[in-house]
């Protein structure tokens, strides 16, 4: 048995201590009521013998000493002794165990019925007129009752400790086969599936909060690794085409010693620049390097000086832009951070709606602070509101416009070192992005 | 003008000091940061060029050493850290621009043509003139002659960067930076647009501002 149990030493071990603890528990409980049982039972004896030998006494010399003779007192005392004041035995068949009047605990009686049982003895002696009385009785009785009580405690005892033993290993077996599981699971995912999770056991106990908690840290960890794997994607998609688009160019310089190719050779490679320096941007404000909320900055200030910049260009394309809620918003945020921000924001609106188009910086400051940009163009296809914000994501009709496909990604970065929402609603027609701190 | 360079990645020191030397500027090397340190503090430059990262001694420290001794020379900071914070310690050590890695040599001889000749600051005149535009900068009017001419406040900002820099290439990042706050490059042409909207209300004299191809722009001082 025990080398069955030992190598699951963690579960035996819960069970023993708890069967351990037990058994102490019992066995202090036990004792206790012993002392007090005893100390009861003690008691009742005294005050019986005390009762018996008051009796005797009342009866008065010539009757009491009559009546000892005859062997009829009615005493129910096991033993007594009348004797005179001088310690002449009149009656009875106690040995002179009680020198003086009082209590006395006789261990070694030279009675016989005491010797036959072996037990010790209770004896009370008083005197009254020349004659002394002493009741005794034994005390065996008392010592049965505890010794019986002692046994059927320590039994009690043992058998609440195998029981504790054994729904103790019981309750941690259930416990340690539910930690297995997620060691398993755990396993599992390292091995490569990814998207195992912990199982429930639809109770709110401890072992199920644990789970939980786990397979939240699995689905984020899973959604990290999906944008890494998007991005690293989209790089390798975003960089093939202008470099291979570069190296043309450079051939054909090469072959046509051509100093214009050259030049829009540096263009392409600005552009690739750009990416880069864009998704590193990026990944700067993402990873919290960039503490935003550490200063204050004023949203109808960044919004007034965006639509500064923007305004002339909007003309330019023969559309409008608009700004709407003028005075000061202030947030905890960083003005460079918001200021490019609302740029790519305004910049997409530019780039992405036909000549003619009305595109609208908006600045609330009612309650909760709102940044927002809409405008009246073709939105976003039904159902891709929630990729826009991915990195290098381009609907498939703006693939002639320029533009790397990482503005919105920005913005949804910035939006999310500032603690704000990043909402893009399809507004048919026209598309309204927003950032509420 | 004289530069010093100091920057420990020897090809990009040798592009720059040829690009320094194409554009007719004297110019000297130094590969790490103690040698730096001891040209700046012996030398006499006009402006010195200090990789941010560098071997044996940070560009902060040599920047700090050189101002606790008193040297003014004007510092352009190169570096590849772009963030805010780190742009920020260099100025608190004394730096007076900087520069993100990669950049376009224009940017660079630009920026450093600023910093050459940038007058300190309480020496600048408060009217701006050249030919026969007058920009005054307490007032904040400008006249061509005796006309007056409407700028809106950037179309104003751009001509004053311009005035400011007579003679000397200013950039488009650095018009993003001075006129706007811009720290990064839009995609869009907001430089150019509003330039343009700027030569058109100038009139006779647009063409005062010269267009420095893949550069930026420069006002030409009536020479």
């Amino acid at each position: 048995m025990w080398s069955a149990l030992l190598p699951r030493s963690y579960e035996f071990r819960l069970a023993a201590i708890a069967a351990l603890l037990i058994m102490l528990c019992f066995t202090a409980v036990g004792l206790a009521l012993l002392a007090l049982t005893e100390l009861s039972l003690r008691r009742t004896l005294d005050q019986h013998l005390e009762s018996q030998a008051q009796r005797v006494l009342v009866l008065g010399e010539p009757e009491m000493v009559a009546k000892a003779r005859a062997g009829s007192l009615g005493l129910s005392a096991q033993d007594f002794r009348l004797e005179t004041a001088e310690g002449v035995l009149l009656a009875g068949n106690l040995a002179a165990v009680a020198p003086q009047d009082g209590w006395y605990d006789v261990v070694e009686p030279e009675t016989a019925l005491a010797q036959e049982t072996g037990e010790g003895l209770r004896a009370y002696r008083v005197t009254k007129d020349g004659y002394s009385l002493t009741v005794a009785d034994d005390i065996g009785t008392i010592e049965d009752i505890g010794n019986t009580m002692k046994g059927a405690w320590a039994g009690a005892a043992l058998l609440a400790a195998l029981l504790a033993l054994t729904t103790g290993m019981w309750l941690s077996r259930f416990y340690m086969r539910s930690l297995a599981t997620l060691g398993a699971t755990a396993n599992a995912i390292a091995g490569g599936a990814t998207e195992a999770r912990m199982p429930l056991h639809n109770g709110n106990d401890a072992l199920d909060r644990v789970s939980q908690a786990l397979n939240h840290m699995l689905d984020r960890n899973e959604s990290l690794i999906e944008t890494h794997r998007q991005t690293a994607n989209g790089i390798a998609h975003d960089l093939r085409t202008p470099l291979t688009r570069l190296r043309n160019t450079l051939e054909q310089a090469s072959r046509r010693k051509d100093l214009t190719a050259i030049d829009s050779a540096i263009e392409e490679i600005d552009e690739v620049l750009d990416s880069f320096s864009a998704l590193l941007r990026i990944a700067e404000i993402e990873e919290g390097k960039v503490v935003a909320t550490a200063g204050t900055a004023d949203l109808g200030a960044i919004a007034s000086k965006v639509w500064g910049a923007y305004e002339a260009s909007f003309e330019e394309a023969s559309s409008k832009l608009l700004l709407q809620g003028v005075g000061p918003v202030p947030v905890p945020g960083d003005t460079g951070l918001l200021l490019q921000a609302l740029s790519n924001l305004v910049e997409n609106a530019l780039i992405h709606t036909p000549p003619g188009s009305t595109a609208t910086i908006r600045v609330s400051g009612d309650g909760q602070p709102v940044l927002a940009v809409e405008d009246d163009g073709p939105g976003v296809p039904d159902g891709d509101e929630a990729r826009i914000e991915q990195r290098f994501y381009r609907p498939a009709r703006s693939a002639a416009r320029p533009g790397h496909g990482l503005g919105l990604s920005l913005v949804a970065a910035v939006a999310k070192a500032h603690g704000a929402t990043f909402s893009v609603t399809n507004l048919h027609p026209g598309l309204r992005i927003a950032l509420r701190f | 003008m004289k530069v010093l360079l100091v920057e420990d990645d020897a090809k990009i020191a040798a592009y720059l000091a040829q690009g320094l030397r194409e554009a007719g500027h004297v110019s000297d090397t130094a590969p790490d940061g103690r040698d730096g340190l001891f040209l700046a503090a012996s030398g006499d430059y006009d402006v010195l060029v200090i990789d941010r990262m560098l071997p044996e001694l940070d560009g902060v420290g040599i920047v700090r050493t050189l101002r606790a001794a008193g040297r003014k020379t004007p510092v352009l900071f190169l570096t590849a850290l772009g963030q805010v914070a780190q742009r920020v310690e260099g100025f608190e050590a004394g730096g007076d621009d900087y520069l993100v890695k990669p950049f376009a040599f224009s940017e660079f001889l630009a920026r450093l043509g600023a910093l050459a000749r940038r007058p300190p600051l309480q020496d600048q005149p408060s009217v701006l003139t050249c030919a026969g535009l007058t920009l005054d900068r307490l007032k904040r009017t400008v006249t061509c002659g005796q006309e007056p001419i409407d700028l809106n406040p950037r179309e104003f900002a751009l001509l004053e960067v311009l005035l400011l820099n007579a003679g000397n290439v200013v950039t488009r990042t650095m018009m993003l930076e001075k006129v706007w706050g811009f720290h990064f490059d839009p995609r869009t042409n907001i430089v150019e647009t509003h330039m343009s909207r700027l030569r058109t209300k100038l009139g006779p004299a647009k063409a005062l501002i010269e267009t420095v191809r893949g550069a930026g722009y420069v006002v030409r001082p009536a020479a």
